[in-house]
This record gives C-alpha cells, structure tokens and sequence, in this order.
C-alpha cells in the first residue's frame, strides 16, 4: 500500500497529495482516541479502517470527515466489542467527492451500541454509497441512526443507504435510515431489511453435507467479505476475515 | 332537536377580532370546561374525563420534534358560545375563489353548500332515508357522536379514548378537554356494509368542526368502509383542527377507513388516529393530504391479536408554504401480524413533505412480516422531502424490507408525453397522478377523480 | 414544397457538439432514410427535432411548414404535425393506457383549431387502430409501456402513431427489438400511414426496414454530419459493402 499509517494520538489528519493513503486504527494495538477529525484536501484519495476489538470506558466517540472537492475515501467500521458511549460519525461532502462506507456489528451477549451517522451532501456531483449491516445474537442490541443529508446545492448527487439485520435469540436492533432531501435533481435511496435464511434454502444446504452451525458459519463469512470488500490492501484484509471469523 | 353549541376558537397572532367576540372568555379552564359539558347534558363520567385531560393538557410540552409549531399561541384561545340557528350563512357570503374551486372540482352543487357550512342536512335525500332503514334492521348505529353519548353511553364508554389515550400528547389532551361532535359507528358481528360510508351522510353534518370525536367500533366478523372528508378546500373551518379518530377492529373483522382532506392555507392540521387490531382482522387506512400551513398525521395501527394486519396507503402533497408531516405508526404486539405501507409524498414551490414513520415489532411478535415503500417526488430546487423511519425490531424472527426513493420527474418521461401534444403542465400533472396510482385506485372512484384533480389544480397552484 | 427544412444545425450536449453544420431537407410526400455507424448522431438528430431537453441548439435553424420550430416546446412541434416514435418508448407506471390516448388525442385536436372527438367517437377510432396492429382490445386498461415485451412497445408507438395522424412522421430505429412477425406488423401499419399527403423521415441502422419502407432519397451521417446522401441504390450498397465505403 502507498501510504499506511497505524494512527496513534493525532487528532487532526489532513491528508493531501496525489498518492492513496491508508489509515488503521486498532483499539487492540493503539490507543483509543475519543475524537478525531479527518480533513481530505481536493482530489485526495484515502482507505480508513476503524476496528473495535477491545472493550475500553471511553467518554464519547466521534469521527468527523470533511471531504474535499473530488476526493474519494473508503470508510470501514468494524465494532467488535461493545461501546456504552454514544457513537457519531459526521461525513461533510464537497463537489464531486466520493464516500464508500461500510458498517459491521457482530454482537452477542450483552454487546450495546448507539450510532449517529451524518452524511452531508453540501455540493454539486457528489457520491455516497452507505451499507450498515449487523449479525446480532443473544441480548445484542444495536441502536443506528443514519441521516443523509442533501443540501439545495447539491443537485445531481447520488446517495443510498442500505442496512440490514441478522437477529438471534433476544437481540434486538432499531434502525432508522433517513433521508433529509432538499434538492431535486439527485438519486437518493435507502432500505433497511431483516433477513434470514429461508426454511428451503437451509433445506437445500444441509441436503448438500452442511450443519446448522456451518450454515451459520457461511453466512457470517459472506457477511465479513461484504464488509471489506474493495479494501487495498489484501494483506489485511485477510487480517480482518480471520478476526471475524475468530469471532464468530 | 337540543340546542347545539357551537364552540369556536381563534387562534390570535397579530390581530385583534374584538368586535364579534360576544360573550367570549380567555383562556381554556375548568370553568369553560364544565360549561361545555353541562350544556351537551353528559354523563357525569364524560365530564370527569374532560377535567381530567384539561390537567393534563395544562401540563404536557409541546412535542420537541416535528414541524414548527410555535406560532400556535395556545394561551391566547378564545371561545365563545353561539345558537346553532343564529350561525347559517348564505351562499353568497361564501368567497369566490372557493366557489370556482367547487366548481374545478365538478362538486354537485348540493354537495358544496355542506362544506361550505351552509347546507341543508341530508335527512331529506332518499339515499340517506335508504341507508337509514337498512341500518335499523341491521342493527348498525351510524350517529352524530355528541347524540351517541346521550344514546348509547354503555356502547361509547368502555371504548372512549381508550385507543387515543388523553396522555398521548399534547393534543391529545385538548381534545380530550374540549372535543364535540364527530360520528359514532357501530357495525355488529357479522354484519358486511358493501356501500362506503360517507361522513356528510349522517345528520347534523355541518361541514367539520375542529375537535370532532369519531368512535368506530367494528364486532367480530363484520365489514365496512368509512370516509372521511372531500377534497375541497374546507371554508368555515377555524385553524386548529386537533381531532381524534379511535378505531376498533375485532375478531375477524375488516375495517377501511379513507380520508381525502384538503385544509386552507392558515390551518394547523394536528389529529390523532388509531386503530387497535384484534385476531386475524384487518385494517386500512387510505388518506390523501393536501394544504393546511402544517399538517401532522401518523395513523397508528396496534396490532394485538394473533394474525392481525394492517395496510396505510397515503399520499401528501406540500405545496408552497405548507408543511405535510405525515406517515405511519404500526406496532405489532402479538404472533404473525403483518403491515404494509406505502406512501407517496410530492412537494412543491418551496413545500416541505414529511415522511415520519414509526414500525415497531414487539418481542412477542414472532413471524411479523412488515414492508415499507416510501418514495417522495421533489418537483422543484426549493421543494423538500425528508424520510425519517423508525424500525424498533426486538424480534429475530421478524421480516422486515423498507425502501424509500427520492428525486424530481423524469425528464425523459416529461419530453415523452409533450412528444404526443400534452401541455408541459399537463405532461407534469399526469406523471403525478401516475406516481400516486397504488393509492387512488383504492379510493370508490368519485374519491380517486376528485383526488386526481386536486393534484392537477395543486400542480397549477391555483386552489383557492 | 419543403416539409422540413434543416440549415446548419449545430446541436451539443453539455461540452460536446454531437451535430456540426447538419443540412437537409424533407419534401411533402417523401420518405427519407438516415444511416450510419452507431455514435454518427442519427438519434440525436430524431430527438432535437422533437424538442428533446438534453440537448442545446448551438447554431442553425429548424423550419417545419413555414415555420421556424428552432425553439419551439415538444407538444407544439406534436400539434404543428410531427411525431416522434421513440427507440425506447417511455414506461410509465400508474399512467393508463386508455385515458393517455385520449388526453393526447384531444390535445392535438385543439391545438389544431378541430372540435374535440367525444370519448365514444374516439373509442370507435382506438378499435379500429387496434385491430390493425393486431392488438387485443383489453390493452387499454393496461399502464403505459409497462410490462411490455420490445414489440408490444412498438406497436404502442405505431397506436399513437395512427391516433397522432402527424404530417411528418419520424422514427427512432424502429425496427430495432422486433423479431420477424412483429416486424412485419410494423412494417405494414408504416405502409398504411404513408400517404402523398404525408412523410417519413426513419433512422435506422439496420435494412431489415426497407422491406417496408420504399426510401425517395437516403442520406448517411458520420460523425455529426451528412457524410452522402442519394438515391434507394445508396442503400442496397451500404448493404453490400458496409458504411466504410462511402464515409
């Protein structure tokens, strides 16, 4: 990868420059910082990789993004351990920027998490493409909000919010994807959905050789390689498969 | 026939309207309170529970979400007494804008003079004398709601704002405190009403008032469909409409409520509806809402029985100045209930359309089936859509799909129809009337036109 | 007499000009062909004669019956007698079949200074219309374009076509998505619309059409711009030796 950096203490990144950089943060091997603000001057082009993998009593948790003028970034938050703050993730889009963000809550006993998410179209040709998706068992209970903001400028602007639910158990999740739409020339959608394995595919799946818990194993594999899919580097990516799958 | 009592609330901003307020009193308080229901001769539960939502209201905020409500200056309502027979207006004090909209809209002339509040009852016309018949022998009891208290008080009080509780919100409260008028409807087990029942059927209809009270209680098995209100420009109607609609859906029984209702431009439309579901019965709420300067309107769907479903059809159109803040409320409370909305929201010259939705599945609600389908049409740069809903799923086993789509009309569908001679204006209107189809096709047919060229004269901006 | 007069059509859309300089003509009772290579602007030119909104005139002139139609909105050019089928007919949802015609019909109508048909009469008309095209009468209930096969489509477009009754009648690749029958459906529902007292103008890329459509002249564009024009024999030698030959 071109520029990898394993953030510790700093606050405030801005990131410029023609080469991608990648940016990890890893509660299990660095500090967990409560704030941190990203600032991408035009056209810059950036991975970031949120894993939170290690209970910590933090304060409050807030990412905020301010995404310049045709500059791309790749968002991945991965959550792990459970978080009792209240978590916000604030994204402010310029002209013809890009945002790709992944979500993945993979909770069971009594893991919590409450999320605010932003996404603020502020300008022209802007582009954002949000998935949440969370595999809750036992008492997990997840609590997201995502708010995707158009603002009058930001005419021809294309964003969607897809989120879905994995419940077991007693878990329970409440989700609201919202749409705060304010210009009209623009693509602007979002789901929410539960799913499951209907009786007939599980069915047919255990007719080929597969056990329940195999079943269920392969799905939360599918649901981890949706989550970093398009990540640059491969190496961690393949990282991050064998943590969720250690998880499961 | 008792003498009715009209009550009458200004809402006061800036002007003073002193010289026609006789015998006026500042201020909602428990002597007002009192007056109301001593004058209607209600049981003396009736009167507790007024007192009781007075207290209430006195003490509950205003909703902290929602559209701006802060030019209602509550403390400053006035009420004052009036016969009803020194209150008929004529024809000709009506205004002509609201004239010509009637006639836009094909209204039989009849028909306008009710809702222009001036009309002759229709006690006189032979459908009405029909309907009435056959209900005797049915056992239906279709009645003014303030006549059905005196009537029917062991009917009405085990269901009285049990379903639209007085602690619910602030309006809520109010209505509980001031509310007269409005139709009782009740349908015994096994009985099927093929007909729709309509509001301007039932005696007294004076055009509606603004905390009317409309109790339907549908037994095990029976069937019926009720609408509410017409499309046309409500005259007469004062700007605060805080009424209540409680339905109640037993056993096997299956209930359409439909509601066209178009408000004047000043007016704060902020009812209350709900419907409790019991054992494989079925509700559906189908409504179309236009004008009014803010319109807040959740239809509630509680879901109790095993079974039970519920469908909300809705349309709202936010033109300019205007704010609909409108959607759905389903809580499914008990094993395999399903609900299914789908609302269409189109916002114009600067109006703000609303979709607030609240789908809640209980812990005991294992195997609901819950699908959403909202889309809003922004039909120009200052025209606003939001989408704000709320799925709460405490159940694994639950199915839930929600999809929501924003955007203007298609330019290409535009250049298609104009292609083949149709106005721009028209092209337009006809894309819209196509964009809300799911919902008007639900409608009897005189509802749906009407709907349709509502659209049109929204579409226009000519509706008085 | 000139039907349809272009003079040095310039057409861009955004920053990039699709048409250069484009002039031709199309004289009453003609049936004219435009061919060429796909990206030479043979469909760009079928909607900026329609008044498509995508597309800026950048220079040039549009003159239909006498009448410079450069700026005019789309329903005036459809009530001054053009039609446009389009290559991918618009799927509406929630639009009826039957109160669209009818709508468009009545418009035309009026716009053309006419008394307006009574819904009978134009039902009367709609039958006869659709027992040409072979279509079954249960159509009009159905929404527009919707769940149409490619060929149902077509005929969609030939419907109007007929209802439009316009006096230059332009198609969009019609024959594009037809198999053989349908094709020939089509073919002949052209056939019965073309008159002395009217013309065509057909984009297309394909010959398959001409079966059905005898061409007066043909003309080929590359690149934006008419690279040669002709007579029917244009046609059978691009059919032989491909459009490399004569660009």
């Amino acid at each position: 990868m071109n520029n990898f950096l394993e953030l510790q203490a700093e606050e405030e990144i801005k990131l410029a420059g023609s080469r991608p950089s990648l940016l990890i943060e890893r509660w299990s091997q660095s500090p967990a910082l409560a704030k941190r603000k990203f600032l991408l001057e035009a056209g810059v082009e950036a991975s970031y990789l949120l894993i939170v993998d290690k209970p910590v009593e933090i304060g409050a948790l807030e990412r905020r993004w301010l995404i310049g003028p045709g500059a791309k970034v790749n968002l991945y938050y991965l959550f792990l351990e459970p978080l009792k703050t209240e978590i916000k993730f604030i994204h402010d889009i310029g002209a013809g920027a890009i945002v790709n963000s992944n979500s993945l809550f993979l909770g069971d006993d009594n893991d919590d998490w409450h999320i605010q998410a932003d996404y603020n179209f502020q300008d022209r040709d802007s582009f954002g493409r949000v998935k949440v998706e969370a595999s809750l068992r036992e008492q997990a209970h997840l609590d997201y909000a995502a708010d995707m903001n158009v603002s009058p400028a930001a005419q021809k602007s294309d964003t969607r919010v897809d989120m879905r639910l994995y419940l077991e158990g007693k878990a329970r999740g409440q989700v609201i994807p919202g749409l705060n739409i304010a210009a009209n020339d623009v693509k602007a959608g979002h789901s929410a959905s539960t799913f499951k394995l209907a009786p007939e595919d599980l069915f047919y799946l255990q007719s080929r050789g597969l056990s329940p818990a195999d079943i269920k194993k392969m799905l939360s594999l599918s649901l981890a390689k949706n989550f970093i899919q398009g990540f640059p580097d491969e190496v961690l990516s393949k990282e991050v498969l064998d943590l969720i799958s250690v998880n499961l | 026939m008792a003498e009715d009592l009209k009550l009458h609330n200004s809402l006061w901003d800036d002007y003073n309207q002193a010289d026609y307020m006789a015998q006026t009193k500042s201020g909602l308080d428990e002597a007002l309170v009192r007056r109301i229901s001593a004058e209607k001769e209600e049981p003396a539960w009736m009167l507790v529970k007024r007192l009781e939502s007075l207290k209430i209201f006195q003490e509950k905020a205003l909703p902290a979400w929602g559209p701006d409500l802060s030019r209602l200056n509550l403390d400053k309502i006035t009420y004052y007494a009036k016969a009803m027979e020194g209150q008929a207006q004529s024809w000709e004090d009506v205004p002509t804008d609201i004239k010509n909209t009637f006639d836009k809209l094909g209204i039989p002339k009849a028909e306008q003079e009710v809702l222009a509040g001036v009309g002759a009852q229709y006690e006189s016309t032979v459908v009405y004398h029909n309907l009435k018949a056959e209900f005797k022998r049915q056992g239906v009891i279709f009645e003014d709601m303030d006549l059905a208290l005196k009537k029917h008080p062991k009917l009405v009080e085990p269901y009285f704002m049990k379903a639209m509780p007085n602690t619910l919100h602030k309006f809520a409260a109010l209505h509980g405190a001031v509310w007269s008028g409005g139709t009782f409807l009740y349908i015994p087990a096994g009985v099927k009403i093929k007909e729709p029942l309509q509001a301007y059927f039932r005696m007294n209809a004076k055009g509606m008032g603004q905390f009317e009270h409309t109790l339907i209680i549908v037994e095990s098995g029976a069937q019926a469909h009720y609408i509410e209100g017409c499309s046309a420009p409500r005259y007469g109607v004062d700007s605060l409409h805080a009424g209540g609609v409680e339905i109640y859906v037993k056993d096997g029984a299956r209930f359409r409520y439909s509601s066209v209702e178009s408000w004047s431009k000043d007016a704060y439309n902020l009812n209350t509806k709900r419907a409790i579901v019991e054992k494989k019965a079925h509700m559906e709420w189908v409504g179309g809402n236009f004008g009014s300067n803010v319109t807040m309107l959740y239809p509630c769907s509680i879901l109790v029985g095993e079974e039970a479903s519920a469908d909300h059809l809705g349309v709202a159109f936010a033109n300019e100045g205007q704010t609909q803040d409108t959607g759905a409320k389903v809580i499914h409370a008990a094993k395999d209930t399903s609900s299914n909305i789908v609302m269409k929201s189109i916002s114009k010259g600067g109006g703000k359309a609303i979709y607030r939705g609240l789908v809640e599945v209980g812990p005991q609600a294992e195997g609901a089936a819950v699908s959403v389908k909202c889309d809003a049409l922004i039909l120009d740069e200052l025209s606003v859509s939001d989408t704000i809903p709320v799925m709460k799923i405490n159940n694994p086993g639950a199915t839930i799909a929600h999809e929501a789509s924003a955007g203007k009309i298609n330019e290409e569908d535009l250049f298609y129809l104009r292609s083949r001679g149709l106005k721009e204006a028209e092209a337009a209107a006809m894309l819209v009337n196509g964009f809300i189809e799911p919902i008007t096709k639900e409608l009897p047919l005189e509802y749906s036109v009407e709907m349709n060229r509502m659209v049109e004269l929204e579409m226009e901006n000519s509706v008085g | 007499m000139d039907l349809l007069l272009v003079k040095n059509l310039s057409v861009s859309a955004g920053d990039k000009e699709i048409l250069h300089e484009l002039s031709f003509s199309v004289a009453l009772g003609e049936s004219v062909v435009i061919m060429g290579p796909n990206g030479s602007g043979k469909s760009t030119l079928a909607k900026v004669l329609m008044g498509h909104p995508d597309y800026q005139i950048t220079g040039g002139q549009i003159i239909f019956r006498d009448k410079d139609i450069t700026v005019a909105k789309p329903e005036e050019r459809a009530a001054a007698g053009l039609f446009l089928a389009f290559q991918e007919p618009r799927e509406i949802a929630g639009l009826e079949l039957f109160p669209f015609l009818f709508d468009s019909y009545k418009s035309l109508q009026v716009a053309r200074g006419q008394d307006a048909d009574s819904v009978f009469a134009f039902k009367t008309k709609l039958d006869d219309e659709l027992s040409a095209l072979d279509i079954k009468s249960d159509w009009s209930n159905r929404h527009l374009n919707q769940d149409f096969s490619g060929g149902e489509k077509k005929k969609a477009e030939l419907l109007q076509l007929a209802l439009a009754n316009p006096v230059l009648a332009i198609f969009d690749e019609i024959d594009s998505g037809l198999d053989v029958d349908a094709l020939e459906i089509a073919g002949k529902a052209i056939q019965r619309f073309k008159n002395s007292d009217n013309s065509l103008l057909a984009v297309t890329h394909y010959q398959r059409v001409l079966k059905y459509i005898k061409p007066d002249r043909v003309l080929v564009m590359s690149k934006g711009r008419i690279a040669q024009s002709g007579g029917p024999e244009l046609a059978a030698r691009l059919e032989k030796e491909g459009f490399a030959s004569v660009i």
